[in-house]
């Protein structure tokens, strides 16, 4: 059996003075695959995504990222592996409006030698990383490269928020709702132009959405309900 | 040649120089064969003297001798450090006090009968001392230099180059 | 460094905000600049106008009140000396030079003193330097001659030749006049950065003269009035000066020539030494100036609490801007030095700001200052004690900027990658 890409088991949680929101005995996700997660607000999705990120240590259990547990880790160093190996993408305003849309790609660079590294490697500078997976993504004229962040329209800029998230080739992108700001005919466009990326990276894809339409895109599809032992009847 | 001798004579008096200033003391500076003192002990604020001052101030004026107080020769040229307080005669643009009068006791100039000249030293200074901070007493290290009494002109007197001047610090 | 560009960055969206807090601070920082500079002034310009004098001789009233109007042409004298009493001294044995002085009419708001050849041959300032002509002459033997002071000629644009009126009085508007003796400008000397600058010489003759004909302050009326020239005629040895400075043979006499003033049964009469009765000054400025020191310590920090303030406000809208910032990577650390670094960077511009103001205002209002107050101000750079003032307030800055970040810190690490809407 491969390694997983992530890999939980045994892994509750709860807010502190709230009754338990996660239990789940056992989830895994291999290298490449894409996932549909189907998880309403309010239902822990957040936090998961967040237990996920090391943001957050769990009460009880293990979480493994590319082998490594996440919980024998200190904060900082929590910090550093999900730069190193995650990309994310929100639901909206996930750019820096200061910034050009060619520095918002290169953020993750700044904050990661190893994805900076990567995308050297890969296309001789974090510049022309940059460059060139926003062609990819349909954004291919020089001139809004320079334009501040905040001049696009919504779908240009997730396009943008989703080049930021490959940049460096991290081996997870995580994507929470990032489709729901989009009108009906771009979503699929959008989903297209992300999968064929995180191919080209060797990218798993966590895609959270209450959509259901979107699902049959994906690889497997799954209900957080489902996974959640502690979830509440409403939700299933 | 006698470059090279003038030479080989400041090296053997460069430990003259280097000797550690020795410690004077005021008393030192009165030779000690001199007649005491009688201190003009006329007091400013005498009133029951009242009606006898007001007479004598619209008299005319009378002459007042002081005579000049010996000095000991033997510290001309001595390399001593002294302690005491400092009078400015000369202020710079600093503030700072560049030549000065050092005295025994605080307040010299103004209420208490001035002291002798032989308790008086004319220290000048390059660095100086600052006109806030003279309330408290200083060391002056130099080497004295003692002028003997010519006439009644040429007023007899100690007086200094200072090499090095510091607070002066109460032994614990 | 990348954290710094991106507080620049991230400052620059807030434009307007910025801008304003740092010219608060600037503002401060002119004025704590400003009040250290007139301070500092001031004191060399007070230092640096008598050198070289011994004692100073007075009716007898208060020390600093003596230097002040003998040497500062500040406040009055109680009360005259007579003449016999300055030649008692000016004749003795221990004394090298003596210049008598007659002060308390004016021309135009400025000072006239009356003095002898020897003030101008035996007055020095700052280090040691004597009083230069810059065009004529000392006055001589004509009781009508003035020379003038270089601002007094400067700012009524006076020259050689020129006819003026005395005053009698202090007072800028003068209402009694002696204008049937007008004076006549023999000399005018080179620019001192002193009081003499600001005064008019003329001789004892020449005081005597102008008042020969007043009784009891008040000038004579009709047959009583004396011309010029029956003045020119009259003996005009003075009766009686206002002060006199001295200089010694031995400086160690000093306090004995003092004492000797001091108990003169002819008179009641005050000698002081001028560095002395500057150092008794000095501590009365001390604590005026310690007071307006602290005042404008104060307005700093009340720009710099105003910069905190804004930085606070701006928290909340910023949280989005945080965790996006720590889902591309920055660790919670990284969003604390941003805050500060932003805080460094107001502070920074506010106080470059503060400085090219402080110089604007000098080279606007230096001209008015040197010739309404007689204090130049120059146009250096800042001294060493002004560097350590400005580093204080970065500091001061930095510290401040510690409060937003630690709350920062703390945000960022409660939301996590949410990004609350």
């Amino acid at each position: 059996m491969t390694q997983a890409l992530i890999e939980l088991s045994d892994l509750s949680f709860s807010w502190p003075g709230h009754p338990p929101l996660l239990d789940i005995p056992a989830f895994r996700l291999e290298a490449g695959e894409t996932l549909f997660l189907k998880g309403p607000s309010g239902s822990g999705k957040t936090t998961l995504l967040g237990l996920l990120g090391g943001v957050q240590k769990p009460d009880h259990g293990s979480v493994r990222l590319l082998g490594q547990e996440l919980t024998e880790l200190s904060a900082g160093a929590r910090d550093r592996f999900r730069v190193d190996h995650t990309g994310y993408i929100f639901q909206q305003f996930n750019l820096l409006p200061f910034l050009s849309v060619r520095e918002n790609v290169e953020l993750p660079c700044h904050f990661s030698k190893l994805r900076a590294g990567r995308a050297v490697q890969r296309h001789g500078s974090v510049d022309q990383a940059a460059a060139t997976l926003l062609a990819h993504l349909g954004l291919k004229d020089p001139e809004l490269l320079n334009r501040r962040a905040d001049s696009l329209s919504i779908g240009q800029q997730q396009r943008v928020a989703a080049a930021r998230a490959l940049i460096g080739q991290p081996e997870l992108v995580i994507a929470d709702e990032p489709t729901s700001a989009l009108d009906y005919d771009a979503r699929e466009a959008f989903i297209r132009l992300l999968f064929a990326e995180c191919r080209e990276a060797g990218a798993s894809l966590l895609f959270v959405s209450h959509d259901q339409s979107l699902a049959p895109l994906f690889d497997r599809n799954l209900s957080l309900a489902e996974l959640n032992r502690a979830a509440t009847p409403a939700e299933v | 040649m006698p470059r090279a001798l003038l030479a080989l004579l400041l090296l053997v008096a460069m430990p003259l120089w280097a000797a550690a200033p020795r410690d004077l003391t005021w008393s030192e500076m009165i030779p000690p064969d001199a007649p005491p003192e009688v201190p003009n002990m006329q007091p400013l604020h005498d009133l029951s003297q009242m009606s006898d001052a007001l007479a004598a101030e619209s008299a005319p004026a009378a002459r007042q001798d002081m005579p000049n107080a010996p000095v000991v020769k033997n510290l001309d040229g001595q390399s001593i450090r002294l302690p005491g307080y400092i009078v400015p005669l000369e202020v710079n643009e600093e503030g700072r006090t560049t030549e000065f009068l050092l005295v025994p006791y605080f307040g010299a100039c103004i209420h208490v009968p001035p002291p002798p000249s032989n308790q008086i030293v004319h220290v000048k200074s390059e660095v100086g001392v600052k006109l806030e901070e003279l309330y408290q007493p200083y060391w002056i290290e130099g080497a004295m230099q003692v002028k003997a009494s010519t006439s009644e002109l040429a007023d007899a007197g100690y007086q200094m180059d200072a090499q090095k001047i510091y607070v002066y610090e109460l032994p614990e | 460094m990348y954290l710094f560009r991106l507080a620049m960055a991230s400052l620059a969206n807030r434009r307007f905000t910025a801008i304003l807090t740092a010219f608060a601070i600037a503002l401060s920082v002119c004025l704590l600049l400003a009040v250290e500079r007139v301070r500092t002034e001031a004191r060399t310009s007070f230092a640096s106008t008598i050198s070289g004098t011994d004692l100073i001789v007075g009716a007898r009233s208060g020390s600093v009140n003596l230097l002040l109007y003998s040497v500062f042409r500040i406040g009055n004298a109680t009360n005259n000396i007579r003449w016999d009493s300055f030649e008692h001294f000016a004749n003795s044995p221990k004394v090298k030079w003596a210049i008598p002085i007659s002060l308390g009419d004016s021309h135009r708001g400025y000072r006239v003193m009356g003095t002898t050849e020897a003030y101008f041959e035996h007055y020095q300032y700052g280090h040691q330097q004597s009083l230069q002509l810059a065009s004529g002459r000392a006055f001589a033997s004509d009781p009508f001659e003035v020379v003038l002071g270089a601002e007094v000629a400067d700012a009524l644009h006076y020259k050689l030749g020129d006819k003026l009126v005395l005053a009698h009085g202090v007072a800028a508007i003068s209402l009694v006049k002696h204008d049937d003796k007008p004076f006549s400008v023999v000399g005018i000397l080179k620019r001192t950065g002193t009081p003499v600058d600001r005064t008019l010489h003329i001789s004892l003759g020449g005081m005597e003269a102008i008042h020969i004909d007043w009784h009891n302050g008040v000038p004579a009326h009709g047959a009583g009035r004396i011309s010029a020239d029956q003045a020119r005629n009259m003996d005009l040895a003075p009766q009686a000066i206002t002060a006199f400075m001295l200089g010694l043979n031995s400086k160690i006499a000093t306090f004995a020539v003092q004492r000797e003033i001091n108990e003169f049964r002819g008179e009641p009469m005050l000698a002081i030494l001028p560095g002395v009765a500057l150092q008794e000054l000095w501590s009365l400025m001390g604590t005026a100036e310690k007071a307006l020191f602290v005042v404008s310590l104060f307005v700093v920090l009340t720009g710099l609490i105003g910069m905190l303030t804004a930085i606070l406000t701006s928290l909340n809208e910023r949280r989005r801007e945080m965790a996006i910032l720590r889902s591309v990577g920055a660790r919670p650390w990284h969003i604390a030095t941003l805050l500060v670094l932003e805080a460094f960077a107001l502070a920074l511009f506010g106080v470059l700001a503060g400085l090219g103001l402080l110089y604007l205002c000098i080279a606007v209002a230096q001209g008015y200052v040197q010739s309404t107050y007689g204090l130049y101000l120059p146009l250096a750079w800042p001294s060493e004690y002004e560097w350590t003032l400005l580093g204080g307030i970065l500091i001061a800055a930095l510290l401040m900027g510690s409060v937003p970040a630690w709350r920062a810190y703390r945000q960022s690490l409660a939301d996590g990658l949410s990004i609350r809407l």
